[in-house]
């Protein structure tokens, strides 16, 4: 794709929820049904009717059955700005199980790998799934035809970062930059021949060469400069000269953003008390790198940032108003929040979207822990001024199939019922490859970035139709 | 602040005032295998060998190795060593204090791979882990993870069987991943996380493996799974029963048993309706005893023991962590057959796996294809140029020589707090998945420590290491205590002086001719013999002599050191 293709900036903000969401405790339906049934298979972390209702009303989703988890009700705001968008079920499939009769499902399902439906191995493995939901392609890869294709795993945002790798104006600093977590966004980025994005600090912290002001050391970054001139051909040397060459160039570029005292960028308004650590944290460093490189408007025509923070594998003591999933709820709504407040200062909002991912949901069933388990599907989040929220084209801000009934009667990941697993896993109705198809789109993806990106693609249905 | 063009215009200009020395190396090949610097036959086996199975090579070391690598072995495996001071740690009062940075364990072990004799020991330490990953969690008492390393170290030339036991037994595993009171009495669904990655990532992976490493398919060509969901849930219902005597940490608690075993909580146990793992029904068991719930412990690893997958996955681990990141399926085959038999009908010997990995045909040899070798990552680089240097650590809260050191002295020393920087803090995993994937491509090959070349950790390793090329070179004030240690460096300053004795013309000459034979040296010693650039020997030789002419000969010799640790070529062991 031509650098000319792209007259405008966009910024992709990806959130990476490490560790497997819980979205009956995110999005909670207030269907009598399903409370009741909730308040059966997760005791000491359901909501009740009067809660609901009543004490936490605030956190209803306006038009809808649904309420957020209370420490999300700042995100009710963006919610009636029709700038939010739930898309429920989505997860990694197969084949399209959307449509297909839950007594074939359960039929085919009961027997592993047999008949029309395929589940992907390593459901439910942190990694495995992490690298099928991100990436689309695993090693048991099955072809159009149907036919095993040995791939080995890469990330789509990386694979599309490589085609779009030319957009950076010359510039070795790749269109993708990180902050969080090594391990999860590498793996998402993971394409052969980019080893990495571009991965910094949080605001606040120190980004720099020669850490001592020492000549001795200012000689040896240059002379180490020079060496990385010469490209290698054993291949993984030739990996590390070139994140030499991305830090490098990248330390020149960040530090400012890093080290700039508060005040040194106008999105700094936007976040109250300077939050140098967790969601807060990274959405302002994120913000400040957009505002720098708004700066620069030559460079960079597309960035994609991606940012991570761990602790959602809630398997104990999860809790319910307070605790660990409620403090990742609250620190994750008030980043978003003070991140749109930022772009719309920056005058972008509507050339930026945010969606949010994690690796899998997590079971109705609460377990003797207090937490809950791996499971499959979960609701996604997406933010922006071009998404489309409730109000905008008629939408309702919501997209996909809540289940009727909400149940645990299921005993095995892949024993389905009602568009539940077992423990009262959400089953996928929606691919990955189906939800993330436009968001790529709006990204600038053509016909042939979204056939290497999402090989898969035309094995499911319709797009969601998220983005206005 | 110059730009990085701006650098690479400077740094070529500066490459042209010096004269290269007269020991020119060759071009960099085209070919299929590197080029090796001339030397005697089987050093540089002998330099790969010591990078493979210890935590970096004291100059000389690997030329003094003139037996056979399995004497070695042996030798090695016979070494004492130091296991971590609990005892003295509690006296100290460590056991008041939750430790959930593992702040005080990390002292002591990066302490222990840059001190300890018994190297073979600390490196296969490290292997294990990296394999049955550990880390404190937010109540963890300071002294488990202690405790949890002494068993791992303890362990090291065991039974693997042995090791996965522990996992299910210790304080530190139990609160990490939470089986420690986990409950699955009288209907009650326990956690699932510990038994999962029991089954992934410590002893099967989720796929079935042929013995050649490979995904095992059926006949539609589809891999094979190697356990299900089922496994999963009935796994986690046959593990619980295991607990502390007041349910988790708080400061100033401890454990029961001082080697960190868990209680056995009968009341936790499973006590409904029989269920099946891997293809075993367990019977139900009304009212469990605590014999039941460690003869059920046992039985179900003895199952994952007896897996054709468990023996290849291992293997596999330790071949990539130790060896090559790309081996051939017939090294893992060999292999895997010495882990489900050592040869007297024992499955998982490790001392017969570490031997089989180390003295296969495949690790061996003078030189080796350019597909061959492992991506390094940060711990074990880094503290190979610290043993290169001789840097004796003492920093270690628990050892004698710092009698004063207490909770409040502070925690760390630089080089293992940059090692914190790079996102590899000694016993301190990120995650059950280790620092870094187990698979992860870069230009076509497999080089999963290749993901922890981040921006940041780039920096920390060329930019924060290089200074300690500075501070733990200068002497210290008569009176200090010197809880980090100073680079020695002895060893090669005799070699530096040897060669210049050695060297002929004007001064200028013998500094040149020293400089670049130390580079040699240096770079054969780290690079397991491979041969520089003549353009990045250039730069080399230049940075000492030209811009480190006013240092003394140790510092020289420091910065000559991280230099060439911080050039692509230290990036792979091949």
């Amino acid at each position: 794709m031509p650098i000319a293709a792209f007259s405008d900036k966009k910024y992709l903000v990806v959130m990476l929820k490490d560790g497997g969401e819980d979205n009956y405790g995110t999005l909670i339906s207030r269907e009598p049904q399903h409370v009741a049934a909730s308040m059966v298979a997760r005791p000491s972390l359901a909501f009740n009717q009067s809660e609901l209702d009543g004490t936490y009303a605030a956190a209803r989703l306006a038009g809808t059955q649904f309420s957020l988890h209370p420490a999300l009700q700042p995100l009710v705001q963006i919610w009636n700005s029709g700038e939010m968008a739930i898309t429920h079920r989505v997860g990694t499939m197969f084949t399209n199980l959307a449509g297909i009769p839950i007594a074939e499902i359960r039929e085919a399902t009961n027997a592993f790998y047999t008949g029309s439906i395929l589940f992907p191995s390593g459901l439910g493995a942190h990694d495995k799934q992490a690298f099928s939901t991100v990436s689309m392609i695993t090693r048991d890869f099955v072809d159009t035809s149907g036919r095993p294709r040995a791939v080995a795993e890469s990330g789509f945002l990386g694979r599309l970062a490589e085609r779009f790798e030319s957009f950076a104006g010359g510039s070795t600093i790749p269109m993708t930059i990180l902050s969080g977590q090594i391990v999860p966004p590498s793996t998402l980025l993971a394409a052969d021949g980019l080893t990495q994005g571009l991965s910094i600090p949080l605001a606040g912290g120190v980004f720099r060469r020669n850490w001592t002001g020492s000549a001795t050391q200012e000689a040896a970054l240059r002379r180490l400069d020079a060496v990385m001139v010469e490209a290698q051909t054993e291949p993984r040397m030739e990996a590390f000269r070139k994140a030499n060459l991305v830090a490098n160039e990248g330390v020149a570029f960040l530090q400012p953003v890093v080290e700039g005292g508060t005040g040194a960028y106008a999105v700094d308004q936007s976040f109250p008390g300077s939050p140098t650590s967790g969601w807060q944290g990274t959405m302002r460093t994120f913000a400040r790198a957009i505002e720098a490189d708004l700066r620069q408007p030559t460079l960079r025509r597309r960035v994609m940032l991606i940012g991570s923070r761990a602790g959602y594998d809630t398997h104990t003591a999860q809790g319910k108003t307070a605790g660990r999933l409620a403090t990742l709820h609250a620190d994750w709504a008030a980043g978003v929040v003070c991140f749109r407040d930022a772009m719309i200062r920056l005058g972008v909002w509507d050339n930026t979207l945010m969606i949010d991912h994690s690796e899998f949901g997590r079971t109705l069933r609460e377990n003797g822990s207090f937490g809950t388990d791996h499971a499959y599907a979960r609701d996604a989040f997406a933010f922006g001024g071009a998404v489309r929220g409730r109000g905008k084209d008629g939408s309702s801000g919501l997209f996909g199939q809540y289940p009727t009934v909400l149940s645990t009667s299921g005993t095995g990941t892949f024993d389905l019922v009602g568009g539940q697993a077992g423990g009262g896993a959400l089953a996928p109705g929606i691919s990955l490859e189906q939800y993330w198809d436009e968001p790529l789109r709006w990204f600038g993806a053509d016909a042939a970035d979204i056939a290497d990106a999402l090989p898969r693609r035309a094995s499911f249905g319709e797009s969601v139709n998220l983005i206005a | 602040m110059l730009d990085r063009r701006s650098f690479i215009k400077l740094g070529a200009s500066m490459g042209a005032v010096t004269a290269a020395p007269a020991m020119a190396a060759p071009s960099k090949p085209a070919g299929a295998s590197h080029v090796l610097t001339p030397t005697s036959v089987g050093l540089n086996d002998s330099r790969r060998f010591m990078d493979q199975a210890t935590m970096g090579a004291r100059p000389g070391e690997a030329a003094a190795l003139t037996g056979s690598f399995s004497d070695w072995i042996e030798a090695q495996v016979a070494l004492p060593y130091s296991q971590i001071d609990v005892p003295t740690m509690i006296a100290r009062g460590f056991n008041n204090n939750p430790d959930p940075q593992n702040n005080v364990a990390r002292m002591c072990i990066f302490a222990r791979w840059c001190n300890e004799p018994a190297q073979l020991r600390m490196r296969v330490t490290h292997v294990l882990s990296q394999i049955i990953c550990c880390a404190p969690s937010g109540w963890s008492n300071a002294v488990d993870s202690m405790l949890w390393w002494n068993r791992l170290a303890a362990d090291a030339f065991g039974n693997y069987r042995s090791l996965l036991g522990l996992a299910v037994q210790h304080r530190h595993m139990g609160s990490f991943l939470n089986n420690s009171d986990n409950d699955a009495s009288n209907g009650k669904a326990p956690s699932q996380n510990f038994a999962r990655e029991l089954l992934q990532l410590f002893s099967m992976g989720v796929h079935a493996l042929n013995s050649d490493g490979s995904p095992a398919r059926d006949a539609a060509g589809k891999p094979v799974q190697a356990y299900f969901q089922n496994d999963v849930d009935a796994l986690a219902r046959l593990l619980c029963g295991w607990g502390l005597p007041f349910g988790v940490y708080m400061p100033g608690q401890a454990g029961t048993a001082a080697n960190g075993t868990m209680d056995v909580k009968p009341a936790l146990a499973y006590n409904g309706p029989p269920v099946t793992f891997l293809g075993r029904t367990f019977p139900a068991i009304a009212a469990p005893t605590a014999a039941d719930v460690v003869s059920r412990a046992q039985q179900c690893v003895d199952l994952i023991m007896a897996q054709p997958t468990t023996s290849v996955y291992v293997s596999k681990q330790f071949i990539t962590k130790m060896v090559t990141d790309t081996p051939s399926g017939a090294y893992i085959r060999r292999v895997s057959a010495v882990f489900r038999n050592n040869g007297a009908g024992i499955t998982g010997d490790l001392k017969a796996v570490v031997r089989a990995v180390l003295t296969d045909p495949e690790a061996r040899g003078q030189s080796k294809p350019l597909s061959f070798g492992r991506a390094q990552e940060w711990s074990l680089s880094l503290v190979k140029v610290m043993r290169y240097a001789q840097m004796q650590v003492l920093s270690d809260p628990s050892s004698s020589e710092l009698p004063g050191w207490a909770w409040s002295s502070g925690f760390g020393n630089p080089p293992l707090n940059v090692l914190g920087e790079m996102g590899q803090a000694p016993g301190t995993p990120v995650s059950v998945f280790n620092d870094y994937p187990f698979e992860f491509l870069v230009n076509g090959i497999n080089a999963p420590a290749a993901a922890l070349w981040s921006a940041p950790s780039i920096m920390a390793s060329v930019a924060r290491t290089m200074a300690l090329s500075q501070s733990l070179t200068q002497p210290l004030a008569p009176s200090s205590m010197d809880a980090t240690g100073r680079w020695n460096l002895s060893l090669l300053i005799a070699a530096y002086d040897r060669a210049y004795a050695a060297a002929s013309g004007s001064e200028t000459q013998k500094m040149a001719s020293t400089i670049g034979a130390m580079v040699d040296l240096v770079n054969g010693d780290l690079n397991q013999g491979r041969a520089l650039t003549a353009t990045v020997r250039q730069h080399a030789v230049t940075f000492v002599q030209v811009d480190c002419a006013a240092l003394a000969k140790r510092e020289k010799l420091a910065w000559m050191i991280n230099f060439i640790r911080c050039l692509p070529d230290s990036a792979v062991v091949i």
